[in-house]
């Protein structure tokens, strides 16, 4: 069997986002069932974070890769599942950015700490996506980003390790594990494990500026586009917008710098595929010593207005961990 | 931290408590001749020896040489602290190394045939440094590094028995 080129694939019209218009008023439902608001812009400016990103470089990487480790930029896909790959990863951006933050869960009140997972898991990206890409309701590829959105808020997602009494090991992403369940709903028990990790809150964001204040208020934010990308980099980092890919990535940081929009006529978002190392070129980002994760890339600001765009919110949760000893007891 | 990092840096702490022992007035403890062994262990702040207090009530069953011994090897313990806390990059970055490096100091330091001589000794040097710095697994700042130092000196002191009082 031939080993899957995601780059191909979607290059020859791999239909892996997919529109639904249905399942975007579900999506906007189940928000508002929650106590959500489905509108970014409202959100943004109750929570007075609206403006929070303008005149600057945000980057949410650093903080995911201090708390996780190798953790980007995850696997290459096997299949077409960009979609729970976007939104598994906009689940641990937002997830590291709470754990880094150190405040308690507006909910438990707990503190939240990171899952133990091993390391192999968190190099193939920490959230399973296949946890949440088994409730797309067939076997097939493709999927909705409102759909999957609507999975993180109200089913919940698995982490990348062992789950002996599942009877699963997620540490791995491979086709295998995306292939357990799909038409088949998974079964209770691993529904009920499922629902102790969700977000616990979505919002649909509309234009340029939504994503970069967003971002900056440290929210993952994944997308669903017929953009495809270049596979080049140029000395900046950035990759002109060619092609067509029907196809789910996320954004992971936003440079809204004046002499950046000087440079390119507008302000910069930082892309991040889940094609693993596909794309190539300079990855240190103007004016700083930082480097872009492999497989990330710049764009123009003004291709996230020609996508489907959610960010989640508040990753509930695992409690921090506690020592039960120092190190003395059964040493003295 | 590799494992075997980790013996390097435990055992490096046993060599320094030991070779360096004269130097900072404190001999190896003398087993045949205990009242020749003079350790000087300034007497900690009260806010830290108040949380000492499960450590000293089991100091009064323990022999004077293992009471010696041990308040020898967390006086070490606590220069290598804070010498680490002055580091720019210091070494123990997280809760979970400072467990192993305290572990496997005292592996090496303790006869596992003597582990447990003393019931409860172990949880109770462990409920100090607990209690000092909260039992959460995480990050260690440098006012971290620098509070652990001061209580393994409290520690010490109370091992001591306070002799020089």
């Amino acid at each position: 069997m031939s080993r899957f080129d995601p780059f191909d694939a979607y290059s020859r019209g791999l239909a892996g986002a997919v529109k639904n218009p249905r399942a975007d008023e579900e999506f906007d439902d189940a928000v508002l069932r929650i106590g959500g608001n489905p509108y970014g812009a409202e959100v943004a400016h109750e929570w007075e974070f609206a403006g929070l990103g303008e005149g600057k470089l945000t980057l949410l990487f650093p903080t995911v890769l201090e708390v996780f480790p190798d953790s980007l930029p995850g696997p290459a896909q096997v299949r077409g599942d960009c979609v729970s790959r976007g939104v598994a990863g906009a689940l641990l951006d937002s997830m590291a950015l709470e754990i880094a933050d150190g405040k308690p869960d507006e909910e438990t009140g707990l503190l939240e700490g990171a899952p133990e997972i091993p390391t192999l898991g968190v190099m193939n990206g920490v959230v399973s996506s296949e946890s949440l890409w088994w409730h797309r309701g067939y076997n097939g590829d493709g999927w909705t980003c409102s759909s999957a959105a609507q999975v993180a808020i109200q089913t919940g997602f698995l982490v990348r390790k062992e789950y002996p009494d599942l009877g699963i090991d997620l540490t791995k992403y491979t086709m295998e594990t995306t292939s357990l369940w799909g038409a088949r709903k998974p079964p209770e028990k691993v529904l009920n494990e499922t629902k102790q990790h969700h977000a616990r809150n979505a919002t649909n964001l509309k234009g340029r500026e939504q994503v970069r204040d967003f971002i900056a208020a440290g929210y993952g934010v994944f997308n669903c586009s017929g953009l495809g990308f270049s596979k080049e980099r140029n000395e900046d980092g950035f990759s002109r917008q060619v092609g067509s890919w029907a196809h789910s990535q996320r954004y992971i940081g936003y440079d809204d710098r004046s002499d950046t929009k000087k440079k390119y006529g507008e302000a910069l978002v930082l892309w991040i595929n889940s094609w693993g190392r596909w794309n190539s070129g300079p990855r240190a980002i103007r004016g700083t010593n930082i480097e872009i994760p492999h497989g990330a890339f710049w764009a123009l600001a003004s291709t996230i207005d020609k996508c489907s765009n959610i960010a989640l919110s508040s990753v509930a949760g695992w409690p921090r961990r506690k020592h039960t000893t120092f190190g003395a007891t059964g040493n003295l | 931290m590799k494992s075997e990092a980790w013996r390097i840096v435990v055992a490096g702490v046993l060599l320094w408590f030991a070779w360096r022992g004269s130097e900072v007035e404190f001999p190896w403890p003398n087993v045949e001749n205990p009242k020749e062994v003079q350790v000087v262990v300034p007497r900690p702040p009260t806010e830290i020896l108040d949380l000492c207090g499960g450590v000293a009530d089991k100091t009064k069953t323990m022999l004077p040489y293992d009471r010696e011994y041990l308040s020898s090897f967390y006086i070490a313990m606590g220069v290598i602290l804070q010498r680490d806390a002055d580091r720019v990059d210091p070494v123990i970055k997280t809760t979970d190394q400072w467990v192993a490096f305290h572990a496997g100091s005292l592996q090496l330091a303790i006869d596992k045939k003597k582990v447990g001589k003393y019931e409860g000794l172990g949880e109770a040097v462990d409920l100090v440094f607990m209690e000092a710095i909260g039992a959460d697994a995480r990050k260690l700042s440098k006012t971290d590094l620098e509070k652990l130092s001061k209580v393994s000196a409290a520690i010490s002191y109370v091992f001591k028995a306070g002799e020089d009082e």
